[in-house]
Formats: structure tokens, sequence, C-alpha cells
């Protein structure tokens, strides 16, 4: 390894050149956030230049502590990219001390990095210091505006007016503390979210039930909630047109089949029942995600009318069975592809599940799969609601709908779990025997592993750490409130020092309903859920609701990134800022003069760092920035002319279509 | 006044190919692991191309090309999805049958153009979708969890993109494993709607340019940026040339029925009688042919690789009318295909024949168990049938005869599947090698373990 030599100047910092080599040490935890700011009286600016500035030793920076200094900021970049224009970016926040052990290999053999530091306090970040040309060191953004934006990014749908202010009243921490407690985190004065769900309340169609899903994200102070929501109605992947098409049958237009049963109003009862099923299902996920644990998720899931329907239960009959379901809960529900069961152990789990169909039930009895059915399905609501149902009744002379059969799983492993045959008269015996199952699945310790990554590729890291997954089994299997419990686990992923680290601003890719929705969130987007942002959801390939494959829609970014992703996703910016109506479109000069800066020529550098500040955190590079002002300050073919709210918008339609803000 | 995206209601959604459980590493200098022979295959052979459709579900083999002659095919083992051979088109060999729905593809096997291959897959085969689809694509079932495609490396390997506007195409709703890898590929989910949204006229150029810049330029530790990088750079240079081929005005007819159209795409007298559903197929396929044939010349695209697919096999109940429904997309769509591609079709446009330089072929993950289950369906299996058509293709029946097809073969996986007699690495490494071009041939480069499991001597001799 090479070190550069020190210039022998000693006040001025210089840049460091190392050539990275090992892995970091990895805290148990992530250090405390830096909350108090002994300083802050003494200084009325921020700190100045780090001064001596050196390596110690191959891998550790060290720095002479600065007065009116509170913590560090280390900042980091490749060499290449700093001669291309692009700036060392925040790879340490909050530093506590005057050392630093470098982080592991750079991605590529040979690559150099660029270190530089500042000193922050109360009063502000210190300056990084001149370059030999004479002009500021600049850094691609700041550390404290880059760790909020990733905050922000990561437990929900990304800045928005309440939630940014929210983070700087209560700190990282604090925010991530109340994001993980909703029920604390009042709505009732949220005029915005509350006016236009009323309008679905409930929802009558898919229409309504993706109207709500907009809605919370992008209106919503509940940000983790509606994501973690989205989350596991996602992992549950369950869909809307199946149920439409299950209960079609039950519902006829008067004018072709008159009747007790008929529907004048065609299709909309036939809308509001499947409507009213799937909702029930979202709802239940919603409260569980953050009040209970992955056990009654599961059991929630599988008793669920939409998952009956989607995976075939209902079709799954003693003597006749449908492996549909049974394999999707044990490959992609619980325990994964290589958890560990055979076909033996789908087949068995298809006998466990014969029995399971749907019926209406009243609304007392919605949650008790053995009580009676409504005869009068057709009855306005609110007679009822279409819900599971366990059926025991014989299907042909001596044959019950489930199968009673002695039956195991996990045969010859530890995990072997016997079921004995039974009686065969009671619906119970048919309940209880899917609840045995289920605890056999999720006690299996291929599940949680399972589980704890997909929630790990949500929330921090598309390729979790071995240690991430080993943080969150650890909550999983002895957090003193139970076992799996959803909250927790949750919290562990957001406390993870992976999860707090600059390095992981950027990391991952927005699906399109989160570019979507972080759009409208940044632009004082305005949508009534029924126009045009449906249909570009659509285009887009993530509907809520409307995916027919089990998997659900996918997490990671090369699933995302295509040709015809970036592009949606540039149309979608260009067309919100093109409109302002209250049924979509967008109102960035309302943003901007809220804020204080003014829409008029002259203001072209303060309109765009607006912006930059909102949509990156300030992390683009100069050239980034130039190009968005020199966009502002020109006509459509180039010529330079005083700007109008026209303009403004397009530019603001140009920096949504930035790389850049298709990662998170 | 802006164009809109079509309206859609909960839009059919194509199949995925993997949840992404892992990240074969996306870096550059990180995309192959180990077991990878890194060759120069410096030439292929220029302008041949070809065409694949995935259908994603796992395609019912058995009842597709029926194979009568094995008294396993029989009305016990499938009460309602049985097909007699007085329902189904005998091809002659004493064996094997078509499922009527399949009718069309008559024309391009009486004409020696359509290899039908049966038995197609691979040892201890996956019978889920999504690491089966993955495998299919990623051409090596030692890896289930690799996420990069054979042809995606052949891509690579070859330079095939080099100095071209628009060498490889997929069209469907996200792009496909099949093509992932160190080169990118454009992919189209709206044959009818890849642009920048006109409303934005003349102001379309400035913002073209500056986000060319932007994406061109783009630098960072971030793990993305290479790939958002390329694939925002390759958006702008191919948008021009996709919108020049003005796909929405090409309506290639019928030669046989000249009001109906070759790739029906909306409902009306130029529909001969496709459902809704089927028109969203038939605009992907249209959209590839049409890349094909504007390949040529050198202000052509270059196009070489074009592919789509199909969503709906996975027909775990009430298969009977679904299958045949789908099987009749996928004929009518073969057929379309080489008339459109051999200079056959009524159309102004008079694009010269590329029959002779282009090669059509399906795939699908798995095949439907030999019995039929409870639900009048079938659930996942292993071995399924394949269709390969084109100009060089070797047309006839293989794997489905008395002398490929001892007794038992329908049970003979797990007493259940139906086992594979061509191991599907053999039928794609001989398109590439024979019909593509790869000199010097470098199979494990494309298929690892190629050479060591003597895939060889399993190829069919389907390229003349």
């Amino acid at each position: 390894m090479r070190q550069a030599a020190a210039r022998p100047v000693a006040r001025n910092l210089l840049r460091l050149v190392i050539l990275a080599a090992s892995h970091a040490a990895l805290l148990a935890q992530a250090p405390p956030e830096v909350a108090n700011f002994p300083h802050a009286a003494l200084l009325a600016q921020a700190p100045p230049e780090v001064a001596n500035f050196r390596f110690t030793g191959q891998n550790t920076l060290a720095w002479n502590a600065t007065a009116g200094a509170d913590f560090y900021n280390v900042y980091r970049g490749r060499a290449a990219d700093l001669r291309a224009g692009t700036p060392p970016q925040c790879h340490a926040y909050q530093v506590v001390g005057t050392t630093f052990t470098a982080a592991q290999n750079p991605p590529a053999p040979r690559d150099i990095f660029v270190y530089l530091v500042t000193a922050e306090s109360e009063a502000g970040e210190g300056t990084a210091g001149l370059a030999s040309s004479g002009a500021p060191r600049v850094t691609r953004g700041s550390c404290g505006p880059v760790v909020q934006g990733h905050v922000m990014n990561r437990t929900g749908f990304g800045w928005g007016e309440w939630s940014s202010s929210r983070i700087q009243t209560l700190g990282i921490q604090g925010y991530i503390d109340e994001q993980l407690d909703p029920a604390s985190i009042d709505e009732s004065d949220n005029v915005a979210l509350n006016s236009r769900m009323a309008l679905h309340d409930p929802p009558a169609a898919i229409y309504g039930l993706v109207s709500r899903q907009l809605f919370s994200a992008i209106y919503g102070r509940r940000q983790l909630e509606q994501e973690m929501t989205a989350f596991w109605a996602n992992h549950f992947n369950t869909y809307w047109h199946k149920l439409h098409d299950m209960l079609l049958p039950f519902y006829s237009p008067c004018s072709e089949s008159p009747g007790p049963s008929c529907d004048p109003n065609f299709p909309q009862i036939l809308y509001r029942e499947a409507t009213a099923t799937q909702h029930h299902e979202t709802e239940k996920f919603r409260h569980l995600a953050f009040n209970g644990t992955f056990r009654e998720i599961v059991e929630a899931s599988a008793r669920s009318a939409a998952m009956i329907v989607f995976l075939d239960s209902f079709k799954n009959i003693n003597g006749s069975p449908n492996e549909n379901y049974a394999r999707e809960l044990l490959e992609l529900y619980t325990m994964g592809v290589d958890g560990g069961y055979t076909q033996r152990d789908v087949e068995e789990l298809a006998r466990i599940l014969t029995g399971w169909t749907i019926c209406k039930k009243s609304l007392a009895d919605v949650d008790n799969p053995t009580a009676p059915c409504i005869a009068n399905y057709w009855e306005p609501a609110p007679a009822g609601r279409w819900v599971a149902h366990f059926d025991m009744s014989y299907i042909e002379p001596g044959i019950r709908r489930h199968d009673c059969g002695a039956k195991v799983l996990f045969e010859d492993t530890p995990y072997e779990t016997h079921f004995p045959a039974t009686p065969c008269v009671s619906p119970q015996e048919g309940v209880d025997e899917l609840d045995a199952a289920l605890d056999a699945i999720v006690a299996h310790p291929s599940t949680p592993r399972y589980i704890v990554k997909k929630i790990l590729q949500q929330l921090v890291a598309d390729n979790p750490s071995a240690v991430a997954i080993d943080a969150l089994l650890e909550v999983w299997y002895n957090h003193p409130d139970g076992v799996g419990v959803l909250r927790e686990v949750t919290r562990a992923a957001l406390q993870l020092p992976e999860f707090r680290s600059p390095d992981q601003a950027g990391s991952k890719i927005k699906a399109p309903f989160e570019q979507f929705v972080a759009a409208m969130r940044a632009t004082r987007g305005s949508t009534n859920g029924l126009s045009l942002i449906f249909n570009y959801l659509a285009t887009a390939q993530q509907l809520p609701y409307c995916n027919a494959i089990p998997t659900g829609y996918p997490e990671t970014g090369p699933e995302w990134i295509d040709t015809n992703g970036t592009l949606w996703r540039q149309n979608f910016g260009l067309i919100l800022t093109e409109l302002a109506d209250a049924a979509f479109g967008s109102d960035p000069i309302g943003l901007l003069s809220a804020n204080g800066v003014s829409p008029v020529p002259g203001n072209e550098a303060a309109i765009v760092d607006f912006f930059a500040k909102i949509l990156f955190a300030g992390a683009i590079s100069p050239a980034d920035r130039q190009a968005a002002i020199t966009f502002l300050s020109t006509n459509d073919v180039g010529v330079v002319s005083p700007l109008d709210t026209t303009r403004i918008r397009d530019t603001v339609g140009l920096m949504l279509g930035y790389p850049q803000f298709q990662e998170q | 006044m802006a164009q809109r995206p079509p309206t859609a209601s909960c839009s059919r959604r194509s199949f995925l190919h993997g949840c992404g459980l892992t990240l074969a590493g996306f870096s550059l200098s990180s995309l192959f692991p180990g077991a990878f022979i890194r060759h120069a295959m410096a030439s292929t052979i220029p302008d041949r191309k070809l065409l694949f459709i995935f259908l994603r579900g796992g395609n019912d083999g058995i009842n597709a090309v029926i194979p009568h002659g094995d008294p396993d095919y029989n009305v016990t083992n499938r009460p309602t999805l049985y097909i007699p051979p007085a329902s189904a088109i005998d091809l002659g060999n004493g064996f094997a049958s078509l499922h009527p729905a399949l009718a069309p593809l008559m024309e391009p096997f009486n004409a020696g153009d359509l290899a039908i291959a049966h038995r197609i897959g691979y040892p201890d085969s996956s019978r889920s979708h999504f690491d089966g689809q993955r495998i299919w694509e990623n051409g090596d079932p030692a890896q289930p969890q690799l996420f990069e495609g054979w042809l995606g490396r052949y891509v690579a390997e070859t330079k095939l993109s080099a100095g071209k506007a628009l060498p490889v195409i997929t069209v469907q709703g996200l792009p496909p494993l099949l093509l992932r890898g160190k080169e990118g590929f454009v992919n189209v989910a709206n044959p009818n709607n890849f642009n920048y949204d006109d409303s934005f006229d003349p102001r379309r150029a400035k913002l073209a340019a500056a986000w060319r810049g932007r994406f061109s330029q783009l630098r960072g530790l971030e793990p993305y940026r290479p790939i958002l990088s390329q694939t925002g750079v390759r958006l702008i240079d191919t948008i021009d040339e996709y919108g020049s081929w003005s796909i929405t005005s090409w309506d290639p007819k019928d030669p046989d029925s000249p009001t109906h159209s070759l790739f029906p795409v909306v409902n009306g007298p130029t529909n001969p009688g496709f459902p809704q559903e089927a028109l969203g197929f038939f605009g992907s396929l249209k959209a590839c042919a049409l890349a094909l044939l504007e390949s040529a010349g050198s202000t052509g695209s270059g196009t070489r690789v074009a592919g789509t697919e199909i969503v709906g096999w996975d027909t775990h109940n009430t298969q009977l009318n679904r299958h045949g429904e789908l099987l009749s997309w996928l004929a009518y769509g073969f057929r379309s295909l080489r008339i459109v591609l051999s200079g056959g079709a009524i159309d102004p446009r008079n694009y010269p024949s590329i029959w002779d330089k282009t090669v059509v072929v399906t795939m699908s993950e798995f095949g439907r168990t030999t019995v039929e289950n409870g639900s009048n369906g079938s659930d996942h299996a292993a071995a399924s049938c394949l269709f390969a058509m084109g100009g060089p293709v070797n047309g006839g029946i293989y794997n489905c005869d008395a002398s490929t097809w001892p007794a038992g073969s329908m049970f003979a996986v797990d007493g259940r599947y139906m086992i594979e007699h061509t191991d599907y690495r053999a039928i794609f490494w001989e398109i590439l090698r024979d019909h593509m071009g790869a000199s010097p041939p470098a199979p494990d480069a494309i298929f690892p373990g190629y050479t060591s499991l003597g895939l060889a001597s399993q190829e069919l001799g389907l390229i003349a």
C-alpha cells in the first residue's frame, strides 16, 4: 500500500490518497446519535477547517481536535471520479473523536480513494479547506442532510414537508422511534390526507383501494406504517381481479337473471364486495405490522378470503388435491425455495389445507371460519362480508371435503411434526390442524431466516449482510415481547449500524410506486387517485392489488432498471410538473414561495439548490447542478432568457428525471 | 395535447423471474463468477437473427405435442384433458400429433421450416416457476440464484451490440433475465408508446440533451450508477431509432385472408377473432418482427435479437380450454412471423425476406404432470416441448417417436413426471453456434459445464 507523503505545511489540509485495504470492524450497535451540542453557546459560526489530517496507520485517518467541534464528518470518493467532476460523498457521519478507520475494499482493484474531513457544531459544518487551485473543496452533499434524506427515503417515500420538519425536531433516532409507533402519530389535522381518504371510505372498487394506498404514501405522516403495510401485502401477494372473478357468478344483473339475488346496480355490488374483502386484508396487515407477530400475520394471510381465492385453496379438496397454495406458502411466504421442504411436504400441506373455502358471513362472524354462512349473500351491506370458511361437509357419500387422515410434515428431519387423524366431524378439527401446521412451519429455522432477509432487503440493502441477518434473528427469537414480533424486528433493521451508514444512501433503487409517490411529495403533488397516476402505475407495471404472480413485485434494483422504466419515470416527472390540477398536478412554485425562495429571474441558483436539496439531499455534482441552472436560464432553443414559472416547472421535471432520483 | 398511456384496469403482468433473493453483483468488475471462462468469441455471422418467445408458467407439452404412440397418454390419466387422435392433427410418424389449436403450425411444418422438439429440459429440474425460469434464462442449473442470462453472455462475449443502433430488443413488461449481462439492452413495455411525450416538443430536444449529459456523466460509489448510466444513455439514443419504424402505422395482412391483420392489435374486422387479452401479445410480437425487418442496411437498426413472452401457461385448473386458447395465439403468431419475415405479407412497405437468416424459438420453464390433478388441470412437472422455426431450421419431429420414446417416459421422473431427452442447453448452444455464429466456439463461456457434461452429444441437428 502506498501513502502520499504529507506536505510539510502544518495548517492547510492536504488531500490524502490511499489504497483502501481491509474490512472495517463492524460495530455491534449503531453509535448513539449526537444530541447535545455543548459548544453551542461558545461559537456563532461553524468550526474552522480541520488541521493535520493524515494517516497514522495503513487504514487509519487522524486529525487534530478542532475548537468548537462537536463531531466530524468523513467524505470519500474515487480519485478518478473527482478528476471527472464528481466530488467525494459522505462516508461517515458524526464521528466522535479524532480518528477514523477507513472502510473496506473499493469495487475494483487499484481504485484510489480520496478522503476529506470536516468539523461540525450546532452552528454548522466547517469548511473542507481549499484545493491547490485556491478554490474551496466541495463535497457531493453534506452528511447531515444526506443521512436525513436517506432515513426519509428508507422509512417511507422520501422527502415530505411534514416529515422533514419532524426529523429536524426529533432527530433521526427520535423520528425512527416515532415512526415505529404509528398510533402515536396524530393524523387528525392532516387535511390533505383525510379529505382524500373520505372519498374512498370505504373503498367501493379497485380504484378506491389503490387510491387509499397512494394517499397514505403521499400525504400520510405514518410513512413507515404505510411502507410496511405495502411490504406485507406484497409479500403475501393477492390479486383483486381474481377475487372479483370468483364472486362474479354470485352477482348477476337483473336484466339477465331476474330474481331475488340479482343486482340492480350490477356491477357495483360485485365490486363493492370484492373490494371490501380485499380491503379488510390490507387493514389487517396494517394492524399486525406494528402490533403482531409473524405467526399472526401468516395466519391472517392463510385465512384471508383473498388468498384462499388467489391460490385456489377452495379447489383443494379431499381426494383431489390442488397444491398451488401449499407450495407457495412454503416457497414464497415462509421458508423460501431453499428452505428444506420437499415435494412430500407440499403434498401433505395440501392435504392439511383441504376444506378451506369462502362464503359470506355476518359481521359478527368474519373471523370465525366455523361460523355458518349467510344464505342470502346478495343482501346489501352491512349484512356481512365474504371471508374464509372451513367446510367439513360431505362432497360425496362418506367423503368429507377435508382429508381427515394422519399427516406428517418435515419427515425424517429434526422438525418432523405429526398430525394425527381426526374424527372428521367438526370443522374446528381443520382449523386446529392448520394452526398446528403454521406453528411447525414458522418454528422451522428457515422461516425467520428467509423473512428477516426480505425485511432487510426492503429497508437496508438489496444484498443484506450475514451480520445484519443474525442481528435480526437475535431479536426474532429473544425479544421479551415474544417470538417474531414484527415491530421489533423492523426496529432492529433500522437500528443497524449498516442502516445508519451514509454508504447506504442511494444504494437501493426506488420501485415505480415509490418513485411516483416521492415525486408527488417533493412538488406538492395533488391527486384524486382516479386519474393519470393510476395509468402511469399500470404502464410502469406496479399497480397495487393487480399482480397476478404470487411472488409480488420485486424489491431489488436490477429487477426494475431498464429503458422502459427510465422512460416512464421521466415522462411521469414531465407530466406532473406540466399540470396543476387538483385531480393530478403539482405546485412547485408554491413550495418555493412557502420556503422563501422567490420564483423570479436572477434566482436560478437558489431555485435549483432548493429542489436539489429536496430531491437529492443536495448530493449532486457541480455539473448536475449547473446543467439544471442552464436549463432554467435558457429558452427551448438554448438562448439565455429570463425564466418564468413554466420554465421553473420544466426544470423541476428535468431534475425528477435525473438518474439520481431513481436511487433511494 | 399530451399523449396518455393507455387506460388500464388491473393490467396483466408478465411473469417475474426470480424474487431477487441474492444479487449477483452488477459492478463492472465482478460480473462473472469463477466458473466462466472468458473467451473472445470474436465473430458472429452477420445479419443472423434470433427471436425468442418465453411461455411463462409451464407449457403442458404433453397436450401440445401429443404422444399418442405412448399408451400412458390415455383418458384414465387425463380424464378431462385427453385429446383423442381423431381430434388431433396427425404429424405422420405414427407417434405424435399436434393439439388442434396448433393447426396454423402445419404451414411451416409442411414447408420443412418447423422443428417440433419434445422432452426438452434438464436433469433434476425445478418445480418452482421462479427458479425454473431463472435456470432456463441463466443457462446453469447448478446456479439457480445466478441473475445473468446466457443470451446476455453471448451478446457481451461476441460484442454483438457494437456499432448498432438497436441490436437487442425485448418487448414485455419487465426486462427478462435471459438478456441481463454486461451489455444492456432495450426493453419496451408498450410498443405503441416508447417516446417522450409529444407535448414536450420543441423542448424535447433540450430535455433529451440535458438528460443524456447527466446520465452519461454519472459517477460515484452508489452501486447502481453504472447500470443507470448505461440505461439512460441507451434509452435516449434508441428512442429516435424506434420511432423511425412508425409501428402504429404498420399492419401487414394475411395473404390468405386479406382483411385480417397478421398481428391483430385492435378489435374489429381486422382481428380474426382473438380475444382482447391476446392483442397485447400480438402487439409485442409485431414490434419484435418490425425490429428485425428494420435491421438491414447501414442506416438500419442492426437488430439481431428480439424477444417477448406469453404469460398464463400455469394451468392448475380447468386447463383444457385455456391451454387451447394460448396455443392458438402461439400458432397464429408463428404462422404470421413466417409470412411476414419471408416477405409474403400484404404490406405496402415491402420488406425483403429475412427468412433465411432468422430462427424463432420458444422456451418454457417446465411441462406439466402426466396425470391431471383434481381441478381439471395439471401441476408443475419436468420436460416439455419446444418449437424452433426459420429458414435455417431442419424441420421435423424430434424426440417424439418410437425410437426415442421408451415406455414409461411419462412417469420416469419421481414416478410422476415426463423425463427429458435433450438438455435445453444443447438446443440453444447449437442455435448460437451454427445459426447466430460463434467463432471460435466456446460453449462453456455461455453454458458453464457444457463440455464436461458432454452436452454436445445431445445436439439434435436443428440447424441446417
